[in-house]
């Protein structure tokens, strides 16, 4: 399993590094986010400071969405063959999952330093602890999306179901990111254990069912 | 089963009996808490419907035997189990527009609550987007067991970020008596026998539908089309 | 007393609209059910006269 798995990764990010088909749009489409918070929420840098954990962690969840529901569109659109080859679900999953966390990181990557620029937000002090937030929230994001984006991509509707499906699943880690971020700038910082704790579970949590659960997957 | 129909409506009767005229006045909270006794038990048949959701989705998984029917209630186990939350919701918001003056508060039970519902639509929206039957019987179960993990994860965070914030409104104030619980129980059961008589009512129509589907099917084959 | 008669009203008005909802809901589900059944049949016997023909 861990093999087909390890080969299956490397396919897609040839893929990907080759035609850089999901990052690019991505990562435009999260800048562009950053943007619109300037129009939307009008008054500047005063007014966006404050909201800065929720702002970059909805950026984040938003533009890694983008990236994360394509990671089984293009199975999707290329005639299903790989969905219908004879490879254990596990380990197509555990392929997808340590693509969609890469992907999502390195967007993270670009998005964070972005976001903090554009709407005036110094990064906190803490900076292990901070890395150690992104990395918890986004590898939840990614196993929580390739879980989902697994059983819609069967779907008629595939890319229009997974939000309907994905953001409220993903809700509790929206609050924890943005809850544990809060917290390093100092909104009460006790709190911030267990708020890491929370992420953490629920990233172990949402690796381990659906690959317990995606044999079931290959029967059908 | 059949007859489970002619019991919730006598049921009904005698639980709004108890609830609007029988049971006293609590001083603090007015009438309009009486609201209170519909909500409960819908909040508990709504949670009993998604957990036999939850274990059917199991059953459709782990037992080969018997699959379709187990999924056809599993479906309608969620049915019934949305349309009691929606009530639940409903009734909760009204009367915290009397109580609290407000529709809508960032309450953890009233979130989590919104939260759920919104995963078990997304379970309906799955099983009709797909086509393949013996397929939507097995995604929508692991989809099934994979939410119901996370509703106690979500009822955690919110519970946990909620006493962050200034909590503006206690749940105190609500000591029950005996005659309350009555008047709970009965109105429990009552859309207990409701749901249940839905969720049969669902599960046969569901099998009924495919049948005639099937049959429908093989009649255009055999007309040659 | 005003307005606890209000509330009262509001309740009284709670609890039916639920209700009636609810109890239209199933009546709708039931009737589906019957047409169903229904057709169902009438396709059984058409295909029993077509085997006996």
């Amino acid at each position: 399993m861990l093999k087909a798995a390890v080969w299956l990764f490397w396919k897609d990010l040839s893929l990907e590094l080759r035609g850089r088909e999901l990052l690019l749009p991505a990562a435009v489409f999260g800048l562009i986010i950053a943007m619109l918070y300037g129009f939307a929420f009008d008054g500047g840098q005063q007014v966006l400071r404050p909201m800065f954990p929720g702002l970059l962690w909805l950026g984040i969840f938003f533009s890694s969405f983008l990236a994360v529901g394509r990671a089984f569109g293009v199975e999707a659109e290329a005639g299903q063959q790989l969905l219908m080859a004879p490879i254990d679900r596990g380990a197509i999953f555990l392929a997808k999952l340590a693509l969609n966390i890469l992907l999502t990181l390195v967007l993270t990557a670009v998005l964070t330093p972005a976001f903090a620029l554009l709407l005036g937000a110094p990064l906190p002090h803490a900076t292990l602890l901070f890395l150690w937030t992104l990395m918890l929230g986004v590898v939840g994001f990614a196993a929580a999306g390739s879980a989902m984006g697994a059983l819609t991509a069967q779907t008629r509707l595939r890319e229009l179901l997974l939000p309907a499906v994905l953001l409220p699943f993903t809700s509790p880690l929206l609050l924890a990111a943005v809850s544990a971020t809060s917290a390093l700038y100092g909104k009460s910082p006790a709190q911030l254990g267990s708020w890491l704790w929370l992420m953490a579970v629920f990233d172990g949590i949402f690796i381990l069912v659906p690959l317990l659960l995606f044999e079931y997957l290959t029967e059908v | 089963m059949r007859y489970l129909r002619w019991l919730a409506l006598p049921l009904w009767v005698v639980g709004l009996y108890l609830a609007l005229i029988w049971v006293p006045d609590v001083r603090a909270l007015g009438v309009s808490y009486r609201i209170f006794y519909i909500h409960l038990g819908m909040a508990w048949t709504a949670l009993l419907a998604m957990t036999a959701n939850f274990v059917l989705s199991l059953l459709v998984l782990v037992r080969r035997k018997g699959r379709e029917e187990t999924d056809r209630f599993a479906q309608a186990s969620a049915e019934a189990g949305i349309l009691m939350t929606t009530a639940t919701l409903a009734s909760g918001m009204l009367w915290a527009r009397v109580a609290w003056g407000a529709y809508w508060t960032w309450d953890p039970r009233l979130t989590t609550t919104a939260i759920m519902w919104f995963l078990y639509i997304g379970y309906l929206l799955l099983r009709q987007a797909m086509d393949d039957d013996a397929k939507r019987r097995v995604y929508s179960a692991v989809y099934a067991l994979i939410i119901f993990v996370d509703v106690p994860i979500v009822y955690l965070s919110v519970r946990w970020w909620r006493s962050i914030h200034p909590v503006v409104f206690t749940e105190s104030g609500m000591n029950i008596t005996p005659q309350m619980f009555i008047a709970v129980i009965v109105f429990f059961f009552a859309t207990l026998v409701l749901a249940l008589d839905l969720i049969y009512l669902r599960a046969f129509q569901e099998k009924v539908h495919q049948e005639l589907q099937q049959r429908r099917a093989r009649r255009l084959g055999r007309l040659g089309y | 007393m005003a307005v606890e008669k209000q509330f009262l009203e509001f309740v009284f008005f709670a609890y039916s609209a639920v209700f009636i909802l609810i109890f239209l809901f199933v009546t709708n589900v039931w009737r589906r059910t019957r047409s169903l059944q229904q057709q169902l049949d009438a396709m059984r016997e058409d295909e029993d006269a077509e085997g006996e023909s």
